[in-house]
C-alpha cells in the first residue's frame, strides 16, 4: 500500500509538473468577512459534540452552525484571544491552545481557563494521553500536562535550545515530540525524572518537524519534515521504536511549504501548504483523481494553514488571510479555455465517447474528456464563419454538423477535417440555427424559421414551418424519442412532433398553463417525455397525466435551458445552477451556490453532451462544466440537533432540559438548529408540545417554534430533525416544562375546598336551622301573643260588630219604622235594595188633605250616614208638609233644603257637605194632575210605551241655605194607563254585564219602558231579575231605589 | 565668501541626502533616503576588525494596527556568495535569518540589546531559514511569510505589531551583504501603509563612491537629555556629523580600525520627540573601500535609542536662532 502511495505521490509531482492548456475550476464554499467570519487568519478547526464547527483565529474563536458565525473572545472567558491549536478529547470536550501559553477547555456549555503562569510561550501541540490527561507543548518552555482533576503539571524536556513544534501522545507514557531540529521519542515517568529521551526516530532526518499526522493505534502515523519529505513511521513490533521511511517524491518547492495534513474517512490523504494550496491523494481509490487545489483552480489563496474533516465528511480549509473554505464535492467541475479563446462561454456541445466538441463565439474546440486537454481548435482560418457556434451534432459517420447564429449550416468532414458550408436557404432566419440532431440517414436542423430536414441518402431537403402545421417558426430544440419521432421545442400549448412518415402530429400536454415556450425536451427510461420551458417550469408527460414542476415544488428556477436524463434523474440547466429531479420519487436536489456555482453562471440552451450515464457535459458562461451523475449513496448522517435558545414571555431563560415556571399563562419560544454544515437549508424539522398540541406538526424549515397562552400544567417540547434523505436524529430532543398551578387550580385545593365548602354549608345549615328554630319559637310566641291579641281584638271587634250590627239592626228597624210599611195608595211599585243594613235611599208615601205624595230620596252616603240623612229627610218632609202645610212639591223642596241645611249647620264654603237628591211627586186624584219637583232625580212618565222625562233641578238638598234656587214644579195631566217612575242613581250606577260597565240611564229607560204594561209584582220581578243578571258577581255599589205608580 | 561656501556645501549635502527629492520614504532597509547600500553581517568565525562587532544584526518591523492583510518580509541576497558579498578565502559562511513575533519579541529587555546576549531571541519564532552559498538568491529576494500582523507583538506605545528580524552568522568568516523590505505583497516590494523598521545597532557597508553621503536617523524621545554617539571600526573614513533642529552638523569622533569611539551631546527641548540625522561623509582624500561600520546612539542612561528607516518627525532641518547685537550709534 505504501509503495502505491509512493508511486502516486510521484505521479502527483509529474502531474503537477506537466503543462495544462486549460484551467479547471473547483467549487468551494468560501466564508469571509461578508459571511460573518471577521478574522481571516485561521489556525485551527474543530467540531464539538453538538455539531458546531469551531474556528480558531488570532482574534478568538468563531462557532459556525451552518448559517452564522458567533464570535467568542477573552471577554467570554477564553484564556486568550490568539488560538493556535485545538483538540477534541474522547469525552467530546474541546481544548484550545493560545499564543500566550494558556489553554481553554470547552465542555459543551462553558469555557474553563487554564492559565499556567509560568508559560508565556505559544502552544504548539495538544494531545490526549492516558486516563484523559491532556498534554500540551509550548515552543520554548517545554510541556505541561493537565490531569483529570484539572491540575497543571509542568514537565521539563531533556533538551534545551530546541523549539517544540509538534507532539503526539502514543501510549504508556510515550510521546513523539517534533522540534525545529528533530523528531524524537520520549517517555514520561511521573515517579522519576519526568521526560526521558528514548531516542530519535530512525530514518527521520534532522530539521524542523512541521506536523505529525494520524494517531497511535491507527495503522498509519506520518510525520512531515520541512523541506525533506513526508515520512511513514513504522512501529517495530512489541516495542516503542519507530522506523521512518520517506513516501513521497515531491519537489522542494512543495515540501518547503507543506504544513500538515489529515487522513479522511475514505482514506484520502490531504496536505495543506503555505504557498502551494492543498493536495489530495487517494491511494485506496485508483479511479479517484488526485487533486492539487490552488489559486489557479478556484482556491481563494495558496496559503492554507490547517485542514479539518467534519462528521459529515466535509473537508474544511483554514486559509491564512482569506477565511474559511469548504471543499465542495466534485459533482460539478468547470474547465476554462481562455488561453485558446478569449471567452469562457460555450454555446454548443456534442461528442462521441471521450471526444467532445464545443462551440463558442470564436470557433470550435475538440477536447479529450479524460483530461480536458485540447486536441484541436477550429476557427475562421479553418473555414468557419466569424459567428457564434450555436449548434453541434456529431453524426454517427464521423462528420460534425455545425450550426451558427446567422451564417447557416456547416459541416466538418471526417476524416479530411475540411469545413464546408451546407446551403439550406437564403433566408436570414432560416440560416439562424438553434439546434441540430439526426441519425444515420437524416439531419434535422432547428432554425428561427422552421425545421430543415436533410435526407442524407438523396440530399433532399424538406422544410417544416407554420405552413406545414407547426404552431410557430422559431424552433429551439429537436429531440428524437424512442418512437423515432422528432419532438419539437417551440412556442405552443401542445407538444408537436414529426413522425416517421414525415407528418406533423401533436401530443397533449394537459396543462392549464396555456402556450408554453418549450426550450428543451428529453425522455426518461420509462417513456415519459420531459419538457423544459421558459418561465413555466418542467412538465413530465406520461400516458395520461402530466406532472408539473416549478419553483414552488423545489426547482431552482422556472426558466430552464437544457434538459438531460441520466441515472434515473432529469438534470435541468438554469441560470445559476442545476436542478436534479429523481424520476422515481420526483424529489429535487439543487446544485447552485451550495456547490460553489455563481448566480451569474448561465447554462446555455441545449448545450449538453451525455458522455456516459455518469458524466454529463454542459456549455456554460464559466467554461465547460463536467457533471458527475453517478449515484450517490444515501446520506445517513442526521443533523446534529440543538436547542439554542428558549424564551419565556420574550425573556431568555437557560436552555435547560427542565424548566419550572410560576403560575401564569406564558408564551414559549424555542429556537433550535439541526446542524448540517454541507447543506443547512435542507434540514427539516418536526416538533410538538405534549400537553398543548395533539401530534407532530408539519415538516418545516423554520428554526423556531412558538406557543402562545400556555396555561399551568406539565408539558414536554419534543423536537426532531431530518436531512434531505430522511435520516433523522432518532430520539427526539426533549425539554420538560412545568408551569405551576395557582393554589386554586390544584386538585387538592378543590378537594379541600369542597370539603370546606361542605363543612361550611353544613355549619350554615345548622346555624340557620338553629336560628330558624329560635325564630320559629319567637314567632310562635309572637303568633300566640298576637293570636291572643287578635282573639281579644276579634272578640272586641265581634262584640263591637255585634253592637254595631245590633245598632244597625236597630237603626234599620227604626228606618223601617220610618219607611212606610203600607203604601197609602195602589199600584205602587217599590224596588228597594239597600247596599247595607241601613240605607241612604228612602221612599216616602203619604196622603195629606187628599193629595197623594210619593218621593224617592237619595241621601249622601249609604249605610249609617245615609240612614241618618234619611232620618233627617223623612222627618223634614213630614214636618214641612204636616206642620208647615206646604203642599207644592217645589216649595216642599225649598223648605226641605232649608230644613236639612239648618239641621246639618252646613255653610256655603264647607268642604264636606251632606245632602240629598229627591224626586217628589204629588197626585191629585180628583183633578188627575200630578205635580213634580226634583233635584237630581227625574220623573219618568211612561205613556203609550213612550217614556217622557221630566228633568230635575240640579241643586242638592241641604248643601246651602244661602243660595237656594227656585225648584221647578211640573204639572202633568195624568191619563189612564200612565205610569210614573222615580229612582235614585243606584241602579244606573251598578257595574255588571260582560264588560263590567255601569247599567246606565238609557238602558234603564229602555227597561222601564218595557215593563210599564206589567203588573207591579211582575215589574218588581223583572227589575230584580235584570239587576241580578246584570250584577252577576259584581258587588252592589250603592243603594238602589226605584218607585213607580201606575194610573 | 566663507559663509557662502558653507551654505552651498550644506545645500549640496541636503540635496545629496535626498531632501529635495520629495519622495515618500519606503520600508526598505537600508532606506532609499539613507543612501546606504547594504546591511552587513559576517560569519561567526569572522574578525571584528572587518567591521562587524558581533556577527549579528537585529531589526524590528512595525506593522500598524490598521493593516489587516498578510505581510511578507523580503530579504535581498540572503545567501553568502556571489557578487555582492565579501569573500574571505572560500565561501564558507552560513547565515540564519529568523523572524520572531509574539509576546516579548520587542518588550523583553534583552531584545533591545546591541549585543546578542541573554534572551535576545525572545518571543515566538515564526520562521527561520539558513543560507549558505546559494546562487539562486544572489541579488534576488527570499520571502518570509505570509505573516498575520497579529502574530507580531502588540505594543501600544509604538501603535503597532512588532516583528523581530535576526540575521546572524552561524559559521564561516565571509561578509553577508543584504537588504530587507517589509511588503504587503509576496512577489514585489510593496509598502505597508504606516509601516516602519528600526534597529538599535546599525551595521552597514559604506559606499565606495567618495561623493556619496549616507545618513541614518536616531529617534530622540522626550526623556532624553543627552545622547552618546558610538561608532566602531570607521577606518578613519571621513566625517560623522550630527544634525538636528538645533545642531548644525556637529562633528563626531571618527574611529580607526576595530575600535570604538563615543561623543556626548546635550539634547535640547526642541530636539526631543523627533529624529536627528547622522551624516556619514566619506574621506575625499583617500578611498576606503568596502568599509563596514557600526553605529549606536544611547541616551543619558546608557539606553539604546532606535534608528528608524522612516524618520519619525521627518528629516530634521537645522533652524538657527537669530542673534541680535546692538550697533553703536556713534559709529
Amino acid at each position: 500500500m505504501f509503495y502505491r502511495l509512493f508511486i502516486l505521490m510521484t505521479l502527483v509531482i509529474l502531474h503537477y509538473g506537466g503543462l495544462q492548456c486549460y484551467s479547471q475550476q473547483y467549487q468551494f464554499n468560501h466564508f469571509g468577512i461578508s459571511e460573518g467570519l471577521s478574522q481571516p487568519f485561521i489556525y485551527t478547526i474543530n467540531q464539538d459534540e453538538q455539531g458546531f464547527l469551531w474556528i480558531g483565529t488570532s482574534e478568538g474563536l468563531f462557532r459556525f452552525n451552518g448559517f452564522q458565525f458567533k464570535h467568542f473572545t477573552s471577554e467570554d472567558s477564553l484564556a486568550g484571544n490568539f488560538v493556535t491549536e485545538s483538540l477534541k478529547d474522547k469525552n467530546g470536550n474541546l481544548w484550545f491552545g493560545h499564543m500566550n501559553g494558556s489553554i481553554t477547555l470547552y465542555n459543551g456549555n462553558s469555557f474553563i481557563k487554564f492559565e499556567a503562569d509560568s508559560f508565556q510561550n505559544t502552544i504548539t501541540g495538544i494531545s490526549e494521553g492516558k486516563k484523559g490527561n491532556i498534554w500540551c507543548s509550548t515552543q520554548t518552555e517545554g510541556l505541561f500536562r493537565i490531569d483529570q482533576q484539572q491540575k497543571i503539571h509542568h514537565i521539563n524536556l531533556p533538551f534545551e535550545q530546541e523549539l517544540i513544534s509538534e507532539l503526539s501522545y502514543l501510549n504508556d507514557g510515550y510521546l513523539l515530540i517534533g522540534t525545529d531540529q528533530q523528531l524524537c521519542l520520549l517517555r514520561y515517568n511521573p515517579n522519576g525524572d519526568g521526560m526521558v529521551m528514548k531516542g530519535k526516530i530512525d530514518g527521520f532526518p534532522e530539521g524542523n518537524v512541521t506536523d505529525i499526522i494520524g494517531s497511535y493505534g491507527e495503522d498509519q502515523l506520518f510525520a512531515i519534515s520541512e523541506g525533506q519529505g513526508i515520512f511513514l513511521l513504522n512501529k517495530k513490533k512489541s516495542s516503542f521504536q519507530f522506523k521512518a521511511s520517506r513516501i513521497d517524491s515531491l519537489g522542494e518547492e512543495y515540501l518547503n511549504n507543506i504544513q500538515g495534513g489529515i487522513i479522511d474517512k475514505e482514506g484520502n490523504i490531504w496536505m495543506n501548504s503555505m504557498g502551494s494550496g492543498v493536495f489530495r491523494l487517494s491511494p485506496e481509490k485508483p479511479d479517484k483523481k488526485n487533486l492539487h487545489l490552488n489559486n489557479a483552480n478556484g482556491l481563494p489563496t495558496n496559503d492554507v494553514r490547517c485542514l479539518f474533516e467534519d462528521r459529515e465528511g466535509n473537508i474544511w480549509f483554514g486559509l491564512y488571510g482569506e477565511g474559511l473554505v469548504r471543499f465542495v464535492e466534485e459533482k460539478l467541475l468547470f474547465y476554462s479555455y481562455t488561453e485558446q479563446f478569449e471567452t469562457n462561454s460555450f454555446y454548443s456541445l456534442d461528442g462521441k465517447q471521450n471526444h467532445l466538441w464545443t462551440g463558442s463565439n470564436h470557433g470550435i474546440l475538440h477536447l479529450d474528456t479524460d483530461n480536458g486537454n485540447v486536441l484541436d481548435v477550429y476557427s475562421t482560418g479553418d473555414g468557419l464563419p466569424n459567428d457564434k457556434i450555436t449548434a453541434l451534432f456529431k453524426h454517427p459517420g464521423g462528420d460534425i454538423w455545425i450550426g451558427t447564429e446567422k451564417s447557416g449550416l456547416y459541416k466538418l468532414n471526417h476524416p479530411s477535417e475540411q469545413i464546408q458550408r451546407i446551403p439550406i436557404s437564403s433566408n436570414e432566419l432560416e440560416n439562424s440555427v438553434n439546434y441540430i440532431t439526426g441519425d444515420q440517414k437524416n439531419i434535422w436542423v432547428a432554425t428561427k424559421k422552421g425545421i430543415c430536414h436533410i435526407n442524407l441518402n438523396n440530399g433532399g431537403e424538406t422544410w417544416y414551418n407554420t405552413n406545414k402545421g407547426l404552431p410557430y417558426n422559431n424552433i429551439t430544440h429537436l429531440y428524437k424519442d424512442s418512437e423515432n419521432r422528432i419532438l419539437i421545442g417551440t412556442l405552443s400549448n401542445q407538444l408537436f412532433a414529426i413522425n416517421q412518415e414525415g407528418r406533423v402530429e401533436t401530443i397533449p400536454i394537459h396543462t392549464a398553463q396555456g402556450p408554453v415556450q418549450i426550450n428543451s425536451i428529453t425522455e426518461d427510461n420509462t417513456g415519459n417525455i420531459w419538457i423544459g420551458t421558459y418561465g413555466k417550469g418542467i412538465f413530465k408527460i406520461g400516458q395520461d397525466t402530466t406532472k408539473h414542476f416549478d419553483r414552488e415544488t423545489g426547482l431552482l428556477s422556472n426558466y430552464s435551458y437544457s434538459l438531460v436524463y441520466a441515472n434515473e434523474n432529469i438534470l435541468v440547466g438554469h441560470h445559476g445552477g442545476l436542478s436534479e429531479i429523481n424520476t422515481k420519487t420526483n424529489g429535487i436536489k439543487l446544485y447552485s451556490g451550495n456547490y460553489g456555482i455563481k448566480n451569474s453562471t448561465e447554462f446555455f440552451n441545449n448545450a449538453v453532451y451525455t458522455e456516459t450515464e455518469s458524466n454529463i457535459w454542459f456549455g456554460t458562461s464559466e467554461g465547460i462544466a463536467e457533471f458527475s451523475a453517478a449515484k450517490t449513496a444515501k446520506d445517513t448522517i442526521p443533523p446534529q440537533l440543538n436547542i439554542t435558545e428558549i424564551f419565556v414571555n420574550n425573556q431568555k431563560v437557560d436552555a435547560d432540559n427542565n424548566i419550572t415556571l410560576e403560575p401564569g399563562n406564558y408564551e414559549l419560544e424555542f429556537n433550535y438548529i439541526g446542524i448540517r454544515l454541507h447543506d443547512p437549508e435542507s434540514v427539516k424539522y418536526q416538533y410538538k408540545l405534549k400537553g398543548y398540541t395533539k401530534g407532530w406538526e408539519e415538516f418545516t424549515s423554520e428554526r423556531k417554534a412558538t406557543f402562545g397562552n400556555v396555561r399551568p400544567g406539565e408539558y414536554t417540547f419534543r423536537l426532531r430533525a431530518f436531512n434531505k434523505d430522511g435520516a433523522s436524529t432518532g430520539k427526539p430532543l426533549e425539554v420538560n416544562i412545568l408551569i405551576r398551578k395557582h393554589i386554586y387550580q390544584r386538585a387538592w385545593f378543590y378537594v379541600v375546598f369542597g370539603i370546606a365548602l361542605l363543612g361550611l354549608g353544613y355549619l350554615i345549615i345548622v346555624i340557620r336551622e338553629r336560628n330558624l328554630v329560635h325564630e320559629k319559637r319567637k314567632l310562635e310566641k309572637k303568633v300566640r301573643e298576637r293570636t291572643e291579641e287578635l282573639h281579644k281584638t276579634n272578640n272586641e271587634l265581634a262584640l263591637r260588630n255585634k253592637n254595631i250590627t245590633s245598632s244597625m239592626e236597630y237603626a234599620k228597624s227604626i228606618q223601617a219604622a220610618i219607611l212606610p210599611s203600607q203604601i197609602p195608595f195602589d199600584n205602587v211599585m217599590i224596588f228597594f235594595r239597600p247596599k247595607e243594613i241601613v240605607s241612604g235611599d228612602f221612599y216616602w208615601f203619604t196622603n195629606f188633605e187628599g193629595l197623594q205624595y210619593m218621593a224617592a230620596v237619595d241621601c249622601t252616603g249609604h249605610g249609617i250616614p245615609g240612614a241618618f240623612m234619611s232620618f233627617i229627610g223623612h222627618i223634614s218632609l213630614k214636618k214641612i208638609l204636616i206642620e208647615h202645610k206646604i203642599k207644592k212639591p217645589a216649595e216642599i223642596l225649598y223648605h226641605l233644603n232649608v230644613e236639612v241645611a239648618r239641621t246639618l249647620n252646613q255653610k256655603e264654603n264647607d268642604s264636606i257637605k251632606n245632602g240629598m237628591d229627591i224626586g217628589l211627586a204629588c197626585y191629585n186624584p180628583d183633578s188627575g194632575e200630578l205635580q213634580y219637583a226634583g233635584d237630581f232625580i227625574p220623573l219618568w212618565l211612561i205613556r203609550n210605551n213612550k217614556l217622557y222625562e221630566y228633568k230635575p233641578n240640579r241643586f242638592s238638598i241641604g248643601y246651602s241655605i244661602e243660595k237656594i234656587p227656585n225648584f221647578t214644579n211640573y204639572n202633568i195631566k195624568i191619563e189612564k194607563g200612565d205610569s210614573i217612575y222615580m229612582m235614585s242613581d243606584g241602579f244606573v250606577s251598578q257595574f255588571g254585564g260582560e264588560e263590567g260597565k255601569k247599567f246606565k240611564t238609557r238602558h234603564l229607560k229602555n227597561l222601564i219602558c218595557s215593563i210599564g204594561n206589567y203588573t207591579i209584582s211582575e215589574q218588581h220581578k223583572i227589575l230584580g231579575g235584570t239587576l241580578d243578571e246584570w250584577m252577576a258577581g259584581y258587588e252592589q255599589v250603592d243603594d238602589i231605589l226605584i218607585i213607580g205608580r201606575s194610573f | 565668501m566663507k559663509y557662502s561656501i558653507h551654505i552651498v556645501f550644506f545645500m549640496m549635502l541636503l540635496w545629496a541626502g535626498g531632501f529635495f527629492t520629495g519622495k515618500a520614504l519606503a520600508q526598505s532597509v537600508p532606506a532609499e533616503d539613507e543612501n546606504i547600500p547594504y546591511l552587513v553581517t559576517f560569519g561567526s568565525d569572522g574578525d571584528t576588525s572587518w567591521g562587524d562587532d558581533d556577527f549579528c544584526q537585529i531589526f524590528f518591523a512595525k506593522v500598524p494596527k490598521s493593516f489587516k492583510n498578510p505581510i511578507y518580509i523580503r530579504v535581498y541576497d540572503p545567501d553568502t556568495g556571489g557578487e555582492l558579498d565579501e569573500q574571505k578565502e572560500e565561501w564558507d559562511t552560513r547565515a540564519r535569518f529568523s523572524i520572531y513575533g509574539g509576546e516579548e519579541c520587542w518588550t523583553h529587555e534583552d531584545a533591545k540589546n546591541i549585543d546578542p546576549v541573554g534572551n535576545y531571541k525572545s518571543g515566538i519564532l515564526l520562521n527561520s531559514e539558513t543560507f549558505g552559498e546559494q546562487a539562486k538568491y544572489d541579488e534576488d529576494w527570499y520571502v518570509f511569510g505570509p505573516f498575520n500582523p497579529q502574530e507580531g507583538e502588540w505594543v501600544k506605545k509604538l501603535e503597532g505589531y512588532i516583528f523581530k528580524i535576526i540575521a546572524e552568522g552561524v559559521e564561516g568568516d565571509d561578509g553577508n551583504l543584504y537588504r530587507y523590505f517589509i511588503s504587503s505583497e509576496k512577489n514585489e516590494s510593496k509598502e505597508i501603509e504606516g509601516g516602519n523598521l528600526f534597529t538599535y545597532e546599525y551595521t552597514f557597508r559604506m559606499w565606495n563612491n567618495q561623493n556619496n553621503v549616507s545618513q541614518i536617523y536616531p529617534y530622540i524621545d522626550d526623556e532624553t537629555t543627552a545622547i552618546q554617539i558610538r561608532n566602531f571600526d570607521w577606518d578613519n573614513d571621513g566625517f560623522i556629523r550630527l544634525v538636528s533642529v538645533a545642531k548644525n552638523g556637529l562633528l563626531c569622533t571618527v574611529t580607526g580600525e576595530d575600535e570604538w569611539a563615543k561623543d556626548r551631546f546635550p539634547v535640547y527641548e526642541a530636539e526631543r520627540n523627533s529624529s536627528m540625522e547622522l551624516q556619514f561623509i566619506k574621506n575625499r582624500k583617500e578611498l576606503v573601500e568596502d568599509n563596514n561600520v557600526v553605529v549606536i546612539v544611547q541616551n543619558q542612561y546608557g539606553e539604546n535609542l532606535p534608528f528608524y528607516v522612516v524618520p519619525i518627525g521627518g528629516i530634521p532641518v537645522y533652524q538657527p536662532k537669530i542673534r541680535m547685537e546692538v550697533i553703536d550709534k556713534s559709529n
